[in-house]
């Protein structure tokens, strides 16, 4: 009888072994991204398989739900080998270890670097390693529905346009058409508009010491006011209806009923590939009041890093590689994760854009001029914070808080929170 | 004497042993399942509650600063009251329709069988994302539900069920009752074991309608109604997907059911520590609430001798 339990249990633990013990696992991979953007990712990782026939395993997630899951596969200590990095996050996996140092890799030439300028490759470096290689920026842009506007009989606002010139003109695009003068953009964004608010007054979101916010309840308060203020006289969708938008398709710009929308220019392309047969012409703009005071900002977004477990260094260096000097993966690519850092590769890829990846190219270009210094890695409490961010302009947006009250709130909260 | 009785004990002592070995290799895939995927995560949970741990770096030790942080924690105070509103609506709401429905199944119609399985239907998609979705296309400001006001008031209607903080956890409400089915089929049961002969006499009695449910049916299903009341009240404290789906807890914090809180302090603030204290305090809630049902039980559930 005994004999038969152990014989059980062994049977049993080799099945459960068995999994762990297959050979030749493929190279594991993650990123975030919309679906156009896997698509893409996904045609690339299968040029790369094709090239070093290396297999590779994918997981790609909308942006929250990869956070969530890569966190916690940090925890299992079972991160994918090679994986895509913010800098919203990317110090607080460097601090904790989770992430390998790429120097020797860069060394031993595994990632060659040798035709990249030293400057397109500095953002990656945290304390003595190189943690990522950023292949590509991001920033903040106003897409524009150029063809609502021009029917309406007025002008897209310019570059140099204050927020006080955007609000009155999206209160006056409503009163013309009775569409939207902006999507509800300041309900969800604390990170981006809000920031540029900001910035644009001289604050940060964080002080310098980070155990604070680094802007003034009156900067919030206006900018509270002016939401609520276009919200009510119908500029903007009402709140109520904002909260329950799921996806991009379902806002209003995506449907052509507001003229103008903020996004992260990576989004850009999803936005005017949808707009551009209905309506011709989506141009982008700096943030309204942003060009004055030089307060937009360039942030690299496609760090690829590899974790310091990652068990499969070399091809998860042969694909950082690829991904950085290959021909035919940036051709593929056609710029839409940014300018590629190796210069020759960038000539390559400029005489092959599409129309809509040079728009962003160019604005990029154009941005630069307009942008200072990046802020600080955001602290670890960001993600809470920028919730309380949205309750409070909820309060606002429902008439349950004043735009004071609500300001005020968010910065105790602030001060409270990072001081724990 | 004792030399035969110690050789007869020892025999019948390896027998049980032997017998209690085979019982305990057919119970091992349960067993393991249970100590791997449920005691040990329990207990690491217990000691998580204890720490400050952000999932990356290695746990803290920090005594009860989680649980004493909880009181002066706003969201958390309005996340209990709002899920104690649910499970307070939810449950009953639940339980008589899944009761009355089934009272009118068990009447003998043709076709009876058709309308069973349609009313089930709801609870096998269940907390699906695809009718979570739905729901809030249902709900929404030009959504089918006041597409159908719209209609019959002969005005326009855009009221956003889902976006106002005064109405979304009622329409989550509903959705949690929509999800009757399982509880039905169990009262179905229940009400085709109470026996024939009960109604008979009642009939002979002149018993009407009412007074057959009132004594006979209801008395004899009480304890169904209880394992319905018990599994209602736990499944409702755990509800998540449905809030995390269709409203995210919002808007204003108005649907931020419990368990969606513990799932945002943990894995979207990455505070893991605060979220396991959490969770241990919505099992002693469920535990407080099932021991007083189970105690209560004594004065209005009739075991049939």
């Amino acid at each position: 009888m005994m004999k038969k339990f152990v014989a059980i249990f062994l049977v049993m633990s080799m099945l459960l072994g068995g999994v762990a013990l297959a050979a030749d696992e493929p190279l594991r991979v993650a990123w975030w991204g919309s679906e156009s953007s896997n698509a893409l990712y996904l045609g690339e990782a299968d040029l790369f398989t094709k090239a070093t026939g290396i297999e590779y395993e994918a997981e790609y997630l909308s942006w929250g739900d990869y956070w969530t899951k890569i966190n916690t596969l940090a925890a299992a200590n079972d991160l994918p080998d090679t994986l895509r990095m913010d800098y919203q996050y990317i110090l607080n996996y460097v601090d904790k270890d989770q992430l390998m140092d790429l120097t020797p890799l860069v060394e031993s030439g595994a990632i060659d670097l040798s035709k990249v300028p030293d400057s397109a490759i500095s953002g990656g470096r945290f304390g003595k390693g190189l943690y990522g290689i950023n292949a590509g920026s991001n920033g903040l842009t106003m897409a524009v529905n150029a063809k609502l506007v021009q029917d309406a009989g007025m002008e897209v606002l310019a570059n140099d346009a204050t927020w006080e010139d955007f609000e009155a003109w999206a209160i006056e695009f409503h009163e013309k058409t009775g569409l939207y003068g902006a999507d509800l953009f300041g309900a969800k964004d604390y990170n981006g508009v809000f920031r540029i608010f900001a910035r644009s007054h001289g604050e940060e979101l964080y002080n310098e010491a980070q155990d604070g916010a680094g802007f003034k309840a009156e900067t919030l308060a206006a900018f509270f006011a002016s939401i609520k203020r276009m919200q009510d006289a119908g500029a903007t969708q009402n709140i109520a209806d904002a909260v329950t938008d799921i996806g991009k398709e379902n806002y209003p710009f995506s449907k052509g009923e507001a003229a103008t929308i903020f996004t992260v220019t990576d989004s850009y392309t999803t936005y005017a590939a949808v707009l551009k047969d209905r309506f011709g012409e989506v141009p982008m703009r700096l943030i309204p009041g942003a060009a004055a005071t030089k307060a937009m900002f360039v942030k690299p977004s496609q760090f690829l890093s590899i974790a310091a477990t990652a068990e499969k260094v070399d091809e998860a260096a042969k694909f950082i590689n690829y991904w950085v000097n290959d021909e035919e993966a940036n051709l593929f690519i056609a710029g839409r994760r940014g300018v590629p850092i190796n210069p020759e590769i960038a000539t390559l890829v400029g005489q092959s854009l599409d129309e809509n990846s040079m728009a962003v190219f160019e604005y990029m270009n154009m941005m630069a001029g307009y942008a200072s210094d990046l802020y600080a890695p955001d602290p670890q409490a960001h993600g809470e914070i920028a919730d309380e961010y949205n309750r409070q302009v909820q309060a606002v947006l429902f008439g349950e808080s004043t735009p004071e009250d609500a300001a005020q709130a968010l910065v105790d909260y602030i001060n409270k929170t990072l001081k724990q | 004497m004792t030399a035969a009785y110690d050789a007869v004990a020892k025999q019948s002592r390896r027998r049980k042993l032997r017998n209690n070995l085979a019982g305990y290799a057919f119970l091992m895939p349960w067993l393991f399942g249970l100590i791997a995927f449920t005691s040990v995560p329990m207990l690491y949970s217990l000691y998580l509650s204890f720490t400050k741990y952000d999932s990356l770096g290695t746990p803290k030790w920090i005594g009860a600063a989680n649980f004493a942080n909880m009181f002066q924690d706003r969201i958390f105070w309005k996340s209990v009251g709002i899920t104690f509103k649910y499970v307070a609506i939810l449950v009953p709401l639940r339980l008589s329709v899944a009761l009355g429905i089934a009272l009118i199944l068990t009447t003998g119609h043709k076709g009876i069988g058709v309308y069973r399985t349609v009313y089930y239907i709801p609870s096998l998609l269940g907390g699906s994302v695809a009718i979570a979705i739905i729901w809030s296309r249902l709900w929404g400001s030009d959504g089918a539900i006041n597409g159908l006001i719209s209609l019959f008031s002969g005005s326009p209607f855009t009221f956003s069920w889902i976006g106002n903080p005064s109405s979304a956890l009622y329409s989550l409400i509903l959705l949690g009752c929509w999800h009757f089915g399982s509880s039905m089929l169990i009262f179905i049961s229940g009400i085709k074991q109470i026996p024939v002969s009960y109604y008979e006499a009642a009939l002979l009695d002149g018993a009407s309608a009412w007074q057959r449910f009132r004594y006979v049916t209801f008395p004899a299903l009480t304890p169904v109604i209880f394992f319905n009341l018990v599994m209602g009240i736990i499944n409702a404290f755990k509800a998540f997907s449905e809030a995390l789906i269709i409203t995210d807890g919002g808007p204003m914090d108005s649907t931020m059911l419990f368990a969606l809180y513990i799932y945002k302090q943990g894995f979207t603030y990455f505070k893991m520590g605060y979220a396991c204290a959490l969770s241990w305090i919505l099992l002693i809630i469920i535990a407080v609430f099932s021991t007083f049902v189970f105690g209560s039980s004594n004065y209005w559930v009739y075991y049939e001798a």
